[in-house]
């Protein structure tokens, strides 16, 4: 068997119970989602107006600027120029290229990478983005050990979220993803549909929030432990497609 | 299986079912190496098995509230699901095809041990006829087929690990002989077949 297939494979395997604890949809997916979307329309800083599909809720990322791509080894420093009018952050794709921990932006998010990630070539993480306040004249620093080599490929970015989308009964529904707070929220059922679980069925299921550090810790003792189910539906929020699991 | 082992697996699967992850990944290494032979034995093509392997996988963690364990071990409930997976390869792959697509292949050419491999372990052990025939066997015979008559399990335990009583398991093997010989398929494999039964 192909060693690096079946590393993937393995790798798949072992996020698979994480995944399945958190079965909202990845970020990046989340906001590409290629089922059941809505096209939006951007206006840019140069007139141009870009045509992005994203789903309710979802984040609607324009390019402004040419990437860039760098290689380095140990700490080094991403050269952006100056950021263009209406800019809001920089995107950017990291990947590892050994094993070792990497921070892009100061402080900013961290990536760590092992060999096994080298072997399957799954060392690449995309659509990352920083604030603009992370680029400093310019520049936006990547943090790496003595030898533990890197490339990154980013640019100026200009993002804003999608509204949310309102279904036949009035229920606000989409990502939650960027701060959105719909009634429905896009979510991967068990056996793999998209669709929405709603906001009330997950209150329900993991228990009211507590309101004191004490009262926190007498819910959590008192707590049935293990997995919990709410049905996944289609937008309109009846349809049942299958069910969301939390764990308690 | 000794006991000693199926009771570590045990242990293992007991620690997967709990939703331990790395768990799963070390069931993966103990496992997987059988059934990609499995799978590579009834297609006879690396890329289909490499899928049918991938597949057999995430089906053990997505059904594995169903997990037959037969002394202690879920190889026999895997080398099932790969006879399924294997007779219509594509409507089981369709659920995973995202995934299935996103995993990284090697670009290299087969290494030589592969190709020693291939030739040694599926090609030559096969007849084409007989994988064509097996194919075509109703699921469940398929399964106790592979179970006896390759991976050296009795029928008893063939029969536990896909959910049947041992004289249906022998009925059902029985026919599966007469459908096999019926086809002519070669006499090393009908052979194979009874021997593995008996």
């Amino acid at each position: 068997m192909d060693p690096v297939f079946a590393a993937g494979v393995r790798r798949a395997l072992v996020e698979r119970p994480s995944l399945n604890r958190f079965h909202l949809l990845s970020r990046s997916r989340r906001t590409w989602l290629a089922g059941g979307l809505t096209v939006a329309l951007l206006g840019t800083a140069g007139g141009a107006t870009a045509v992005l599909l994203t789903q309710p809720g979802g984040q609607m990322v324009t390019e402004l600027s040419a990437p860039v791509t760098v290689s380095g080894s140990g700490n080094g420093i991403l050269e952006l120029g100056e950021s263009p009018k209406g800019a809001n952050a920089v995107q950017y794709e990291f990947t590892c290229l050994t094993p070792g921990s990497f921070m892009v932006g100061r402080p900013g998010p961290s990536f760590d990478c092992g060999k096994e990630d080298i072997n399957a070539r799954s060392a690449t993480s995309g659509g990352n983005q920083v604030p603009l306040d992370m680029v400093r004249g310019g520049s936006l620093a990547v943090v790496a050990g003595e030898g533990h080599e890197w490339q990154v490929t980013a640019e100026y970015v200009a993002t804003k979220i999608a509204p949310l989308a309102i279904n036949a009964n009035g229920e606000t529904y989409g990502s939650d993803a960027f701060g959105a707070q719909p009634d429905l929220i896009s979510a991967m059922a068990t056996n793999g549909v998209e669709g929405y679980v709603r906001q009330s069925d997950l209150d329900v299921a993991m228990g009211p929030m507590p309101t004191s550090p004490t009262q926190a810790i007498e819910m959590q003792n008192a707590r049935q432990h293990g997995p919990a189910f709410s049905p996944v539906y289609k937008s309109y929020g009846v349809t049942v497609v299958g069910e969301f699991e939390t764990q308690r | 299986m000794s006991n000693d082992t199926g009771e570590k697996e045990s242990a293992l699967w007991a620690r997967v079912r709990a939703g331990d992850g790395e768990a799963l990944g070390d069931v993966f290494d103990l496992h997987h190496h059988r059934v990609y032979r499995h799978a590579l034995w009834v297609l006879g093509n690396t890329h289909d098995a490499e899928d049918v392997t991938a597949t057999a996988f995430l089906e053990l963690w997505r059904r594995r509230r169903d997990v037959r364990q037969v002394e202690g071990s879920v190889l026999p409930w895997l080398l099932v699901t790969t006879a399924n997976v294997c007779s219509n390869a594509k409507r089981s792959k369709r659920r995973y095809s995202t995934l299935l697509a996103a995993l990284p292949r090697s670009d290299a050419a087969k290494s030589a041990e592969e190709e020693a491999f291939i030739r040694a372990d599926a090609f030559e052990r096969v007849d084409p006829a007989l994988a064509e025939q097996l194919r075509d066997l109703p699921r469940g015979t398929l399964s106790l087929f592979i179970l006896t008559a390759i991976e050296d399990y009795s029928v008893a335990d063939a029969a536990k690990a896909i959910g049947v009583s041992e004289g249906a398991a022998k009925t059902r093997l029985s026919r599966a002989r007469a459908a096999l010989r019926n086809a002519n398929v070669s006499h090393t494999y009908a052979q194979q077949t009874e021997g593995g039964t008996s």
